[in-house]
């Protein structure tokens, strides 16, 4: 694997599996943006690899795009490890998902990147129109010098720490919440 | 620090040899249940428990992990009738969480939809059957049953499943700590649900039973065998009555049939085979142990200690113990049947039990010679069903012809037939204990009687002597005894340390390898005996009082000696 940063990441090995994800693996593809991320897909390619260390990749790249599963679902919302992933790693992070995602991670404590990423895509409740609206954004940030864009990145280092605290403070209330049900029933 | 570490302890139903944990009720999710979850808690040591011991553990959970909730709803909507997610778990299980001793956890892997969750929340806050039933999932909901956690907290890092051995514990630690008194670790392939310790490599299915008495006042942690090289100090019972498993395979069974964390946790020198021979053995036998476990070439001296045998038979040989190995329910009790109390009638001047008679031809001549020799009022002596059948049951395989001839001798009379008629003297079953309270002396006829097999071996009997629990009980109970069986085997008792009772009784029989002469001398001394009166024995025996107290303090003293020594052979002293 290549030691540069890159502008993004994009953990797409199963593309095959959902519509939206070849869709925006054509759209990396046509507008000559693989080379600018680090980008699985299962298939080996000059712009593409099969497969990538989670940790050492996002360690490599600016910001995560995160193809969600569910795209297309209006059920209750939840946490993907996916996400997680990205509060764990402290990495900024795109979102190919459902409507008001984001918006439902900033109402359970988490903070996400605007206005250095546009998010309005997040609202868009057409499938279709939303996604058009990621891949814009993408097509947006990844245009940027990767000086400049490192720079808007940094911006959000205070973000990404404190998403980071808040995930590993949950986890432990939440594991003594549980611990205590068990043991104490309360 | 462990101590102040938090615990959960995991109840699972089948912790494979070889697999490891297998998920509880549903197939699949074993990777959630050894890797997520500890993953999680990986600040929190983790016991996995069979779930067999639910009633010794506290503050358990119970997992089942949904890896596909498409039916979700399904699992608790019928309830009433029985048939909901509560009616799969084991019953012990359910039984215990009936009585809130722990919680049962349902792990739902994937998000499920708005409808379900309405109604799982509505079901489980109504219906009390569901008070500590909870689940884990991936959303938050408002619920106190309720906890949202990264269910997929190992893909985190890498999209195989991370780590998953990660955190195991076993029972091991649980019980060193929760429990001061000492204990012994032992290493169980199977655990069952419902029957519990399944016996290692087919082994005698009264394994526990046979184990207990020898780790006497020790406490015994059955560990999953899976755990064994996670976990210290620990032998792997094989408890046999016959060692078929060695002449029926091809290969030597330790390469094909012990699971591979035991021959690891073995090579590792975390723990030990413990061969218990609960039956005698023969020449063949032991020579094929020789030739597979001790033969120099094929295993060094460091492979060798990593076997030890515990059998009836007196082994030259470091890795070789001999003890009793009929526990305290066969060394008591003659059968499992209601047995007759004699501690009414008048103490007789010795008994014999012969229940299973019909099974040796040896048992129904003396039957037969103390019928003929009208010795049978003398003494308390048990045959099934009275001897009614006794002609037609006898098994007469071995008998020949001289023995029947010694036979007459024994009777006086010519051509004594093979035949019992004395019903209402003699008795279907006696309680071994009140029966040996009421005689003088015990005429025990041991369990071999024709098989003294030659032999060059170390054993310094030069036969594969051995005595069982109708030996030994006389030394629980303080009784005198004339043995009707292998020869030598006073001399191997001898050699095992116990003193009897010559010169008041005539011991000579113990030296005739003939078994018909030795059936002889035996039968001549009961009559010798029998034609004192009960005055005259009782005094008589009050002269092996000494050694009957000597051997009751010898029997115990080897028994602690022996656990002692496996103790110190297991912790590598």
């Amino acid at each position: 694997m290549e030691t540069i940063k890159k502008h993004y990441c994009c953990f797409n090995k199963n593309y095959k599996e959902a519509a939206e994800r070849k869709i925006l693996l054509k759209y990396l593809k046509t507008n000559n943006l693989l080379n600018k991320g680090y980008v699985s897909t299962g298939e080996e390619s000059d712009e593409t690899f099969h497969e990538l260390d989670i940790e050492t990749t996002l360690n490599k790249s600016l910001i995560n795009i995160v193809p969600e599963g569910n795209f297309r679902s209006r059920d209750s919302q939840f946490l993907s490890e996916k996400i997680y992933r990205c509060f764990l790693f402290k990495k900024p992070f795109i979102l190919l998902s459902r409507q008001n995602d984001l918006s439902y991670i900033k109402g359970i404590g988490y903070k996400t990147f605007e206005p250095i990423i546009n998010e309005d895509y997040d609202k868009i409740y057409d499938h279709k129109t939303r996604l058009i609206e990621v891949c814009k954004e993408i097509k947006r940030i990844t245009s940027k010098p990767i000086e400049e864009f490192t720079n808007d990145v940094d911006k959000l280092t205070e973000i990404c720490e404190y998403n980071y605290k808040l995930y590993i403070s949950n986890r432990e209330f939440k594991k003594r919440k549980f611990y205590d049900r068990i043991t104490k029933n309360y | 620090m462990i101590e102040s570490q938090k615990t959960i302890n995991v109840l699972v139903d089948n912790i494979h040899k070889e697999k490891g944990l297998i998920s509880n009720v549903v197939k699949g999710g074993e990777e959630v249940l050894a890797g997520t979850t500890p993953l999680i808690f990986k600040d929190y040591k983790f016991n996995y428990i069979p779930s067999y011991f639910v009633k010794d553990i506290k503050n358990w959970i119970y997992p089942i992990v949904i890896l596909n909730s498409t039916f979700i709803s399904f699992l608790l909507a019928n309830s009433s009738s029985g048939t909901d997610v509560l009616s799969l778990i084991p019953n012990k299980v359910y039984q215990e969480y009936k009585k809130n001793k722990g919680h049962i956890v349902l792990v739902l892997y994937e998000p499920i939809n708005d409808e379900d969750i309405k109604l799982l929340v509505k079901t489980v806050e109504t219906n009390p059957r569901y008070k500590n039933l909870l689940f884990m999932t991936m959303h938050y909901i408002d619920s106190p049953n309720f906890f949202m956690f990264n269910i997929t907290e190992h893909e985190l890092f890498n999209f195989e499943v991370h780590g998953l051995k990660y955190n195991v514990r076993s029972t091991y630690e649980l019980f060193k700590r929760e429990n001061e008194e000492k204990s012994i670790n032992l290493m169980i392939d199977d655990i069952d649900v419902e029957k519990g310790c399944i016996a290692n490599l087919l082994g005698d299915e009264r394994h526990c039973i046979k184990l207990r008495p020898i780790f006497n006042g020790y406490k015994l942690n059955y560990i999953p065998s899976y755990f064994a090289d996670y976990t210290e100090e620990w032998y792997y019972p094989i408890v046999l009555s016959h060692l078929f498993i060695f002449s029926e395979c091809g290969n030597p069974p330790l390469k094909s049939l012990i699971p591979r964390s035991v021959k690891e946790g073995i090579k590792n020198k975390r723990g030990k085979f413990l061969f218990i021979m609960v039956e005698a053995m023969t020449i063949e036998m032991i020579e094929y142990i020789e030739m597979i476990i001790l033969h120099r070439g094929v295993l060094t001296r460091e492979q060798e200690s990593d076997f030890i045998f515990v059998t009836p038979h007196i082994i030259d040989h470091p890795n070789f113990y001999t003890a009793d190995l009929n526990v305290d329910t066969l060394l008591y009790k003659d059968t499992e049947v209601a047995d007759q109390k004699v501690s009414n009638e008048r103490t007789r001047k010795f008994c014999c039990f012969l229940s299973n008679y019909h099974e040796r031809y040896i048992r129904g001549l003396v039957v037969v010679a103390l019928e003929k020799c009208n010795l049978l009022d003398q003494g308390f002596v048990s045959l099934k069903d009275n001897g009614k059948d006794f002609k037609n049951k006898l098994d007469t395989t071995l008998l020949n012809t001289k023995h029947m001839q010694t036979l007459s001798i024994v009777t006086e009379q010519e051509n004594t037939k093979l035949d019992f008629t004395s019903f209402n003297k003699v008795y279907s079953m006696l309680d071994i204990k009140d029966t040996l309270g009421n005689s003088l002396f015990n005429f025990v006829i041991e369990g071999s009687y024709d098989k003294p097999i030659p032999r060059v071996y170390n054993d310094p009997a030069g036969e594969v002597v051995h005595v069982t629990e109708k030996t030994y009980r006389n030394i629980i109970y303080k009784k005198p005894f004339i043995i009707l069986g292998q020869p030598r085997q006073l001399e191997f008792l001898h050699k095992l340390g116990y003193k009897t009772f010559s010169p008041i009784i005539n011991e000579s029989y113990d030296t005739y390898e003939d078994s018909a002469e030795r059936f002889y001398m035996v039968m001549k001394e009961i009559k010798r005996l029998c034609s004192k009166s009960k005055e005259e024995l009782i005094e008589m025996f009050k002269q092996v009082d000494d050694v009957l107290n000597y051997n009751y303090n010898l029997y115990f003293s080897k028994q602690l000696e022996l656990r002692d020594e496996l103790i110190r052979r297991v912790k590598n002293e």
